[in-house]
């Protein structure tokens, strides 16, 4: 198969978008090998789907972790669809990627809609923004203190 | 641009079936279906009697849906006719089929759809209306939910949210209002109201490139929200998983998303599902006459082999029962998570 051959099939497989995805990594690896690595490097969508991997050191403590993650997530008193919205909801407010794309994709998948997942956002960032604010009381303990 | 008209009309590629076999046996990116299979210990699929004959009768459509699995819209004029209907009328006069199942396209287009309809209850049979509900509200459809109502067919009709928004971007702008008023006089005629015995079935599908919900999870999603947002009430949800061919394919592609489609569909092989799924009990016939194991090969052109016969008019009993059936890599869709069917989940 010649380059052009070889080009079409990777445009049919991954798509216009795709490519321009594809190519994005390309040159984000080339930035890397003669510029070092950026921030964005340490964050690459296939990652996520080689968790796993962190077992292969600690088998039992990744079996545990496992079988307690699933067991979090499985229907109880709050429904799957409640759950995913949570963690929607704390990866945000950890501001982890690989979070943010996993629990995007539970709740729709859960049923839930833009509208109900982006009010889990601003749940996460009034509580965030919330946790900063508070913290002015103790600024204000502080200032009194120092103050006449 | 997708949903604007059929594959077909567009010339794309994908409407060459040769063509888009070979983009979803090479470009899927997963192991083939049979090893998966393979892997959970079953050989190959065999059906196990006929409980349902599927018939489509014919591609056309009022909708063209980003999503169709059959590239169905109003462009396309493949219709069966009603000497390919007696065909079936006769299959199902030498066995005895509980269920037919009438899809399309838009079913109701079928210039012969209610003579069809008439002539299956006289055999005692149920029937099954695969409804998009718009179909309802044209004035050159005007009594057919009455039609409907008198010859006691369930319709099992395609809702693919509760919002208009998520509706609409699968379906078509005003789409979803248009299903409203169809579903009101669904409601009206009887249809989901309690005891009246007239069955009103809705239909979920993903929005997008990912899975559908739990069944039970979102059927009480949409009973609680349909009831309050507009006073509609039905029986059931049915949560059906889009397969990844025609112009679902080609919004994976265009999209970006078709390697991680089906290795999500992939990763989520259930072997309990693939052991009851739809194909097992069912005989899918084409609008000309043509015979499949599901609707979905029937779009492929896979049709019936194993020594089955592959046109109604060689309709044989003993050889159809009990048939191996053909397996692709699409019916990775009808094998995860939950499992996916015509009528939903499979759990």
């Amino acid at each position: 198969m010649g380059n052009a051959g070889r080009l079409w099939r990777v445009v049919r497989l991954y798509g216009p978008l795709g490519c321009a995805r594809e190519i994005g990594y390309a040159l984000l690896r080339f930035e890397v090998r003669f510029a070092g690595p950026s921030m964005s490097d340490y964050y690459k969508t296939e990652d996520l789907e080689r968790f796993a991997e962190i077992g292969k050191n600690a088998p039992q403590l990744w079996e545990k972790f496992s079988a307690y993650y699933g067991a979090v997530f499985e229907e109880g008193a709050l429904s799957e669809r409640e759950k995913a919205l949570i963690a929607l909801g704390v990866a945000h407010a950890l501001q982890c990627p690989y979070c943010i794309d996993a629990f995007t994709q539970t709740s729709l998948e859960k049923g839930s809609n833009l509208e109900q997942m982006t009010e889990a956002v601003h749940v996460a960032a009034a509580i965030r923004g919330g946790a900063a604010l508070v913290h002015g009381v103790q600024m204000r303990n502080v200032a009194s203190k120092l103050s006449m | 641009m997708p949903g604007t008209a059929s594959l077909k009309r567009r010339h794309h590629e994908l409407a060459v079936i040769a063509h888009q076999l070979d983009v979803i046996k090479h470009d899927g990116g997963v192991e083939p279906f049979e090893q998966s299979l393979s892997r959970a210990g079953i050989d190959a699929l065999q059906t196990d009697g006929i409980r349902v004959m599927q018939i489509n009768v014919g591609k056309m459509c009022n909708q063209t849906c980003k999503h169709c699995h059959v590239d169905a819209g109003p462009d396309r004029t493949e219709i069966m006719t009603r000497e390919t209907m007696e065909l079936c009328l006769r299959a199902l006069e030498r066995l005895e089929i509980p269920i037919v199942d009438l899809t399309g396209g838009a079913p109701e287009m079928n210039p012969h759809f209610r003579w069809l309809v008439e002539r299956v209850r006289a055999l005692g049979r149920h029937v099954i209306d695969r409804c998009n509900l718009t179909i309802l509200t044209l004035p050159k459809y005007a009594g057919l939910v009455e039609f409907l109502a008198r010859h006691q067919v369930e319709v099992t009709a395609s809702l693919p949210y509760y919002i208009g928004e998520r509706t609409d971007a699968q379906r078509g702008e005003g789409v979803f209002e248009r299903s409203i008023e169809a579903l009101h006089q669904l409601n009206d005629a009887g249809y989901g109201q309690t005891d009246s015995g007239l069955v009103l079935n809705l239909v979920y599908n993903p929005v997008g490139a990912y899975l559908p919900p739990r069944q039970e999870a979102i059927e009480a999603d949409y009973r609680r929200e349909l009831l309050k947002r507009y006073g509609i009430v039905f029986n059931r949800v049915f949560t059906i998983t889009n397969m990844p061919i025609n112009r679902f394919l080609e919004y994976l592609i265009e999209s970006g998303n078709y390697p991680s489609y089906m290795r999500r569909l992939h990763a989520a092989f259930n072997p309990d599902a693939a052991r009851a799924v739809m194909c097992r009990e069912m005989l899918s016939i084409g609008w000309d006459g043509d015979l499949y194991d599901c609707d979905f090969n029937q779009m492929l052109g896979l049709h019936c082999d194993h020594g089955a016969p592959k046109h109604i008019a060689d309709f044989d009993p003993q050889r159809l029962q009990d048939r191996q059936i053909v397996t692709g890599q699409h019916c990775y869709g009808c094998t995860a998570g939950a499992g996916s069917s015509c009528g939903g989940a499979l759990d």
